[in-house]
């Protein structure tokens, strides 16, 4: 939740005192960082520096977008945020593919340097032709923390109680979730106060359709991320891949990107912005549930070709619909306010991200272990040799441990990890069918959601709506 | 509302028909900027890759714990 406040203060900071500015401190600030990191002589040197490095980023990544959309009219963004998508998106999943095998052969402060490379090629751009501005048109900046206040009231709200069902009580994440919904909610209230009836007075939508928008990026996010650490584990656990190999197996996901990033800025000025975001729900949602299918019918044995066809489906549609909502979200709100626009594009995914990486994994948790709990149930083992079978199984999972069949313990090791693959198959399926759902979801509240006369209004090419 | 909006930013948003092919360059290497410092900060390493706080347990792959 730090870096979301980060983000979302980045993007006022942007609009108030100069977009080229603030990209420009949180780029050299996180470079600074960043080498600070590779130097750590200590964990908690080395803590300390990615954690400001990750600050400053959460300053620089709001205002590119935001630069993006200032540098293009609203009927050609297509084309810019397709590439754009595809850039960032490629770079995350290339990380993934490349980072195992860099830190195998050249060590871990080997990790940094595709950052710190693309991080001063891009320095050096921005630097060259990155014009300022700074446009508070008409806004205060009460305008702009009220905004920002009911940005983080949503994202605070959902993403603590979405912690809550996977945490109980118990979590500091839950209670500085909900701590930031109380204070943005206190601020919101503040600025209500101080300006009587302006709230969201020049808010280019109504409340509830702006919420669908931050919902549906918090779900394209959370759709890709899941299904891209998720599928990683399935490879490496029940596929049995090195880690290595698992990563680079990842990498039709950015063929997928690239082709649907062509598809995305071609279709420009051909099909609405919003039909083009459900296209690319479907296509996602049509490879997660056939990832799905395939994983809980062959288990290990799904071949790697219609994994990787799946990818590349999987990765066009998030390309489509991720370049259609940008450029219909950023393009559809006033330009003064482009930063924390950007900035609360950047939150939802940011949040989205996160509810992927802990709540599906906590998803793939509960399904895993009550499937294997079955299994062993099902050969009439007591709950004490169930609990017992678990804790084996964990011993089991070292890298030290004996699997060797021709060994009474090596037997009982190898039969606990093949029943463990089993169940962690039909719980990655359990999650994916999760996924699938929540698409379904986000699909059906942007086509009812956004309703047809605001959709047509979005659609209409150079309607600002208002 | 845009052009009112546009008349306070040192330079208009220019459809692409307006600009010399120097300019529609610019532009591009604009996008090139922001996307590569977005990129260099989405492939910050992750932690986990570079300390492992838990050992690797049943599910979680030892990258969470709950």
């Amino acid at each position: 939740m730090a870096l979301i406040t980060f983000v979302l203060a980045g993007g006022v900071l942007g609009d108030l005192f100069g977009r080229r500015r603030i990209l420009l401190i949180g780029a050299i600030g996180y470079l600074v960082m960043i080498l600070l990191a590779v130097l750590a002589q200590s964990p908690i040197w080395f803590l300390l520096s990615s954690a400001g490095a990750g600050m400053f980023a959460a300053l620089a990544i709001p205002m590119s977008a935001a630069i993006i959309r200032l540098t293009f009219p609203r009927d050609e963004l297509l084309w810019p945020f397709a590439a754009y998508t595809v850039c960032t998106g490629t770079a995350a999943i290339g990380a993934s593919v490349i980072s195992g095998p860099i830190k195998y052969w050249f060590g871990w402060q080997a990790m940094f340097v595709p950052s710190i490379i693309l991080v001063c090629v891009g320095l050096v751009l921005a630097l060259r032709h990155v014009q300022e501005t700074n446009a508070p048109y008409g806004y205060s900046p009460v305008d702009y923390i009220g905004l920002a206040a009911w940005t983080g009231v949503v994202l605070a709200l959902v993403f603590g109680l979405i912690q809550l069902q996977v945490s109980r009580l118990s979590n500091i994440v839950v209670w500085s979730s909900l701590s930031v919904a109380g204070i943005s909610a206190g601020l919101l209230i503040f600025w209500a106060m101080v300006s009587p009836g302006r709230l969201m007075r020049n808010a280019p939508f109504p409340l509830f359709a702006l919420a669908i928008i931050i919902l549906t990026g918090m779900t394209l996010n959370f759709a890709t991320l899941g299904y891209a650490i998720h599928l990683f584990n399935f490879m490496r656990i029940v596929q049995q891949f090195h880690p290595v190999v698992a990563s680079i197996a990842l990498a039709p996901l950015a063929i997928g990107l690239v082709a649907g990033g062509v598809l995305a800025g071609r279709r420009r000025g051909k099909q609405p912005h919003v039909q083009m975001i459900l296209s690319g729900l479907a296509l996602m949602l049509i490879a997660i549930l056939l990832t799905a299918v395939a994983v809980l019918l062959w288990r290990a044995q799904v071949a790697y070709l219609l994994l990787a066809s799946l990818m590349m489906l999987f990765g066009a549609g998030f390309a489509l619909a991720s370049a259609a909502w940008q450029a219909l979200y950023l393009g559809s709100m006033p330009l003064a306010l482009a930063g924390l626009s950007s900035a609360i594009s950047s939150a939802a995914g940011q949040i989205g991200g996160v509810i992927a990486s802990t709540v599906l994994a906590a998803l793939i948790v509960s399904f895993g272990t009550r499937n294997f709990a079955t299994r062993l149930d099902t050969m009439g083992l007591t709950p004490e040799r169930v609990i017992e079978a678990k804790a084996a199984l964990d011993h089991a999972l070292q890298p030290e441990a004996l699997l060797d069949p021709s060994t009474e313990l090596g037997l009982l090791n190898t039969a606990l990890v093949a029943f463990y693959q089993e169940s962690f198959a039909v719980a990655f399926g359990g999650v994916l069918l999760v996924s699938a759902l929540i698409i379904v979801l986000c699909a059906t509240l942007v086509w009812f959601g956004l309703g047809p006369r605001l959709r047509q209004k979005l659609a209409r090419p150079g309607a600002q709506p208002g | 509302m845009e052009e009112s909006l546009t008349a306070t930013l040192p330079t208009p948003i220019a459809p692409a028909e307006a600009l010399s092919v120097e300019q529609k360059r610019v532009r591009w290497l604009v996008v090139a900027a922001c996307a590569l410092i977005t990129s260099a900060s989405l492939i910050q390493p992750p932690l986990h890759q570079l300390v492992a706080p838990f050992p690797p347990t049943a599910f979680n792959a030892g990258w969470t714990r709950f």
